[in-house]
């Protein structure tokens, strides 16, 4: 019988405690009557998103620091949990919080291909609100003055990432500047990111899901099926986008896929790759992720909001796992990274609707694809 | 014993004085920059600063300390170069461009041999697995049905490899050799980890196997028809492996002939791209405005005096706007601490860094620390060849790196009060019979080094009350410097109490204070302690603490803890006799074996060892003890701590 200790149990009721803090449809639907995203911040401030919104200018919002803003306040989130963990949950945590370094490092990617470095001035100063963190898998400094791949690669302190990173990346792109990279052929370029990027994400859900297997009990069973329905759900996705985006055969499309598997094991992923783009979902039928790659006649021809469409699923479907760990009643650690999940979905709904307030977008499409609020949302909107 | 004065000061100038006073703090590395908002927060200027960070001179020197990494040379200790206004970074950057080129070309030369080596290896490899089932080299390139295909790559996508053929037509081999395994220079062999594949496929298949080594990133050996033929034969493939390694072998020294022949220039270069890159590591965070810098940090209030001189008289254009530290604290800027202490007391700042710095404007107790450390090791450690044991030992610990210099000095000089007291009590590694006590043995008078060690105590005590009041009182707190139970009050009250039990106890009991007086004077002074909020209040109109029945129970707990802390300081005693009693216990053990055959042997042996025991296990002890009653006993009466250490920016880059 798994022992669940003094520290687990205060974890998991302040994560509860904490999962009522997250907005309420209600809030949200609210959010989405916004006009402008001042306003949005405007009625953000005041909660718990006061002290990482607080030092925004109200006249001149920039999207990036606003964004990154909203990740900072997942990140002070998971940390806030850090002092209720023993050793092993600390581990998971820690690795959990990982992703932050990671999406850092995807952005710093992102912003030398596009070369925009702005964005990344006030880094320094969002994580000083965040007391206690530290980047435990790259050098802060060395990442955003970054200038070349190779440069990104230098600045990675875990010696496996580095390796498998340098491995990933071509030599003719290595030390090319930003400038350089506009001249490149874009479908291999991209093919090589994309490369680059799923290695980031690979090291993170293989070590995430390698601390989750060494859990035992009631624990350890719900982790598993948190992290594990992540690492399914990515390793479809990759294929689907490898056979679908980039043209790749199924045999190269299974050799991008992580080694971690949960239900979706590699035969059915194997039929999963080896399907026609158009009939993929055929392949899951009789699996739980039957019903996320089915499509209608509508999608087929709106490429836009077939994508759109599919990454709500994807959400929902890592929203309703983390739901299905609360219902479940157990008390430990695992609700704390189900409450994680949460608070996740809350900022990428926050995110989804401050691009449709920016963008003008249509509110009930947008209302649409949130996550956590759609279903209410849309009843209200319809 | 201070925490030094500091000021926060803005110097704002054209860029060539603002770089000239730069270079200035970084000689006497006194300043410690800051974001220019802190101080310039209410400056109507403020809001059209920009701010900028980032060190260009970073990459320009890692390029030049590449060059000497790659020499395999000890990167030069450069000296400041003054004439720095006139070297601008466009014209260093191109300096450096030269540099740049030249590993560049070096780079890529390795880079192709590296390849080329790698190639020679698998070839050689596969070559010693063809030969062992009797087949050669050359019919790999005549295989009228299946494609091979050799390569290397990381055992993580060997894993990604080796999944994907269970689903698709190919066979993939890992070859295991351990020639190759033996051959790989893991300092000069970028692909070391990487392990050896052979793949084996349909030819028809062969475009599909190329997408898939693509994307598992497998570092393709290709050989032509002629390499087929020419390496066929083992030796001349072993002769061709040992043409590449001579030719990496050459190229590996090219840094080191490069620096060799430019080495003037090249140090020349370094020293002024150094200063360079401190200076601006310097100035990090300072702002501008159009052709006016700002640079913002701490510096010690002495040195602004100094460098206010400075710029009066050589600097015209600059402007200096200085904030004193009274101010900054009242708006609750955090000012950094810096320690000034005498040579012998500054080690002993390790002690009170391991607990907490002190904060800004509080007593800085390292002066008493560094006596009372010393004082408590020797009481409780005394004996003259123990000590002398100790501080040999920590000479090669240091030595070996096992221990910190800071940690090692600290052990020395309570080594040496260790043999002090080994004087006084008369020990030589435990042996009492070789010199007479100065002072007492403590086995033999225990009743002397009771009272003397609950004295001392009580004297520590004391003081740690008194620190209290001083920093209460450098706080205006005065309320909790008078009232509290830790201030005036609670001192006297405790004075009056061990006093009082100090005469009963002793000779003359009736030189006491009388009994009715005595309990008037302490009841009053109680009182006074519980209803200290109020006190406080109507006479200076100041809280002491939470109030209410926190309160009370903070003064109780307040008397709980004169008498704990008080009898605490017996175990200096304790550990005196228990040090005297394991020496006692070692040599009776010697003493025992000493019958035996070879008894002088283990007589020997059993004193050794027992004295390295005592040695360790006692000094470990000995010194927790003693920290014990530094951070317990002392530290809990009146410290804070939490100051955030003074971060001057140094000549040296860590």
């Amino acid at each position: 019988m798994a022992s669940i200790g003094g520290g687990g149990i205060a974890g998991s009721a302040k994560a509860k405690a904490r999962r009522g803090t997250l907005l309420s449809p209600e809030e949200m639907s609210a959010l989405l009557e916004q006009q402008t995203v001042s306003d949005i911040v405007d009625r953000l401030r005041g909660g718990s998103f006061d002290v990482f919104l607080g030092r925004l200018s109200a006249d001149n919002i920039r999207r990036g620091e606003l964004e990154f803003l909203l990740d900072i306040s997942i990140l002070a989130e998971g940390l806030i949990f850090r002092p209720y963990a023993d050793a092993q949950d600390r581990n998971l945590l820690d690795l959990w919080i990982e992703s932050f370094d990671i999406e850092l490092i995807k952005n710093c990617i992102r912003s030398l291909i596009g070369g925009s470095q702005s964005e990344h001035i006030s880094t320094d100063s969002a994580l000083e609100l965040v007391s206690g963190f530290r980047l435990t898998l790259v050098d802060q400094d060395r990442l955003l003055a970054a200038n070349s791949l190779r440069e990104i690669i230098l600045s990675i302190k875990k010696e496996s990432l580095r390796l498998a990173l340098s491995a990933a990346l071509p030599s003719a792109l290595e030390n090319l500047s930003p400038d350089d990279m506009k001249d490149l052929d874009r479908a291999g370029f991209q093919k090589a990111i994309f490369d680059f990027v799923t290695t980031l994400d690979r090291y993170y859900l293989g070590a995430l899901y390698e601390a989750a297997k060494d859990m035992g009990g009631e624990k350890g069973r719900a982790v598993r099926m948190l992290v594990g329905a992540r690492v399914d759900l990515t390793n479809l996705y990759w294929i689907y986008r490898a056979r679908r985006f980039f043209g790749l055969s199924p045999e190269e499309a299974l050799t991008l896929i992580l080694r971690a598997r949960y239900h979706a094991d590699f035969d059915i992923l194997t039929k999963f790759a080896f399907a026609e783009p158009n009939v993929m979902a055929s392949a899951l039928v009789g699996t739980i992720y039957s019903g996320i790659f089915e499509f209608n006649e509508e999608d087929g021809k709106n490429v836009a909001l077939r994508e759109m469409r599919l990454e709500s699923r994807v959400s929902k479907m890592l929203l309703s796992v983390a739901e299905r760990v609360f219902i479940s009643g157990s008390q430990g650690f695992q609700n704390v990274l189900a409450y994680l999940t949460l608070k996740e979905f809350e900022i990428r709904d926050i995110t989804a609707i401050m691009e449709s307030v920016r963008y003008g977008f249509d509110k009930n499409k947008t209302a649409m694809f949130l996550i956590r609020a759609s279903r209410s949302l849309e009843k209200e909107m319809n | 014993m201070s925490v030094v004065g500091m000021s926060g000061i803005s110097f704002v100038g054209p860029r060539n004085e603002i770089e000239e006073i730069a270079l200035n703090c970084l000689k006497y590395e006194n300043f410690e920059p800051m974001k220019p908002d802190v101080m310039l927060e209410h400056h109507p200027l403020n809001q059209r600063f920009e701010t900028f960070k980032g060190n260009r001179y970073d990459a320009l020197i890692e390029k030049l300390d590449e060059l000497w990494q790659r020499a395999e040379l000890p990167t030069p200790k450069p000296k400041i170069v003054t004439r720095l206004p006139l070297l601008h970074f466009e014209d260093l950057a191109e300096r450096i461009g030269g540099v740049t080129r030249v590993m560049d070309a070096w780079r890529a030369k390795l880079s192709e041999l590296q390849s080329e080596r790698e190639k020679c290896r698998v070839r050689l490899s596969f070559m010693r697995v063809l030969n062992e089932i009797g087949h050669k080299f050359s019919k790999l390139s005549k295989t009228p049905y299946v494609a091979v295909t050799l390569g290397t790559l990381t055992e993580d996508n060997w894993q990604r490899l080796h999944e994907t053929s269970l689903a698709a037509p190919f066979l993939p081999m890992r070859i295991e050799d351990s020639e190759y395994e033996k051959e790989k220079d893991r300092e000069t062999d970028m692909w070391a980890d990487n392990i050896m594949v052979a793949a084996l496929y349909g030819h028809n298949y062969r475009e599909d196997m190329n997408k898939i080594f693509s994307s598992v990133h497998m570092r393709v050996v290709q050989f032509d028809k002629e390499e087929y033929e020419k390496y066929d034969n083992i030796d001349a493939a072993y002769y061709q492996l040992e043409t590449v390694e001579s030719e990496i072998e050459l190229c590996m020294k090219t840094p080191a002939r490069f620096v060799a022949d430019n080495r003037m220039e090249l140090e020349k270069l370094y020293a002024a791209i150094y200063t360079k890159q401190r200076v601006e590591s310097l100035w990090r965070h300072h702002a501008e405005m159009s052709d006016v810098y700002v640079l913002s940090g701490w510096m010690p209030t002495d040195d602004c005096y100094w460098m206010n001189k400075l710029i009066t008289e050589k600097m015209s254009k600059t402007m200096i706007i200085t904030e004193k530290d009274h101010v900054l604290q009242k708006e609750r800027w955090e000012i950094p601490t810096l320690l000034h202490n005498l040579p012998f007391i500054r080690r002993f700042q390790e002690i009170v860094r391991l607990y907490s710095l002190p904060s800004y404007g509080e007593l800085d107790p390292t002066f008493v620390v560094a006596l009372s450390f010393c004082l408590f090791f020797g009481f409780m450690f005394g004996d003259v060849g123990h000590g002398l044991a100790l501080i040999l030992g920590t000479f090669f610990l240091e030595k070996k790196g096992l221990m910190g210099s800071a940690i090692a000095s600290v052990m020395r000089a309570s080594g040496a009060s260790a043999m002090l007291f080994g004087v006084l009590y008369g020990s030589v590694f435990g042996n009492e019979e070789i010199i007479a006590p100065l002072w007492l043995s403590p086995m033999h008078s225990v009743d002397s080094i009771l009272p003397v060690s609950i004295g001392v105590g009580v004297a520590f005590l004391s003081l740690g009350l008194c620190f209290k009041i001083e920093n209460s009182a450098r706080r205006e707190e005065w309320g909790e410097a008078f009232f509290s139970p830790e201030g005036l009050i609670g001192l006297v009250f405790y004075w009056l109490a061990v006093g009082q039990t100090a005469v009963l106890m002793g000779d003359n009991p009736a030189d006491a204070l009388s009994p009715q007086f005595f309990t008037v004077t302490m009841v009053t002074l109680f009182v006074v302690m519980i209803f200290g909020n109020g006190v406080a209040k109507l006479i200076v109109h100041e809280k002491v603490d939470d109030g209410g029945v926190v309160h009370v129970f903070s003064v109780f707990h307040a008397m709980l803890n004169f008498l704990s802390n008080t009898a605490s300081f017996v175990r200096l005693a304790a550990f005196a006799l228990n040090h005297a009693g394991l020496c006692g216990a070692v040599f009776m053990l010697s003493e025992m074996v000493e019958n035996v055959p070879g008894g002088k042997i283990y007589h020997a042996i059993v004193m050794l060892i027992g004295q390295l025991i005592v040695i360790g296990l006692e000094g470990m002890i000995v010194f927790i003890q003693t920290l014990r009653l530094e951070y317990y006993e002392f530290f809990g009466k009146f410290y804070r701590g939490g100051g955030r250490e003074f971060a001057p920016v140094l000549w040296k880059r860590s």
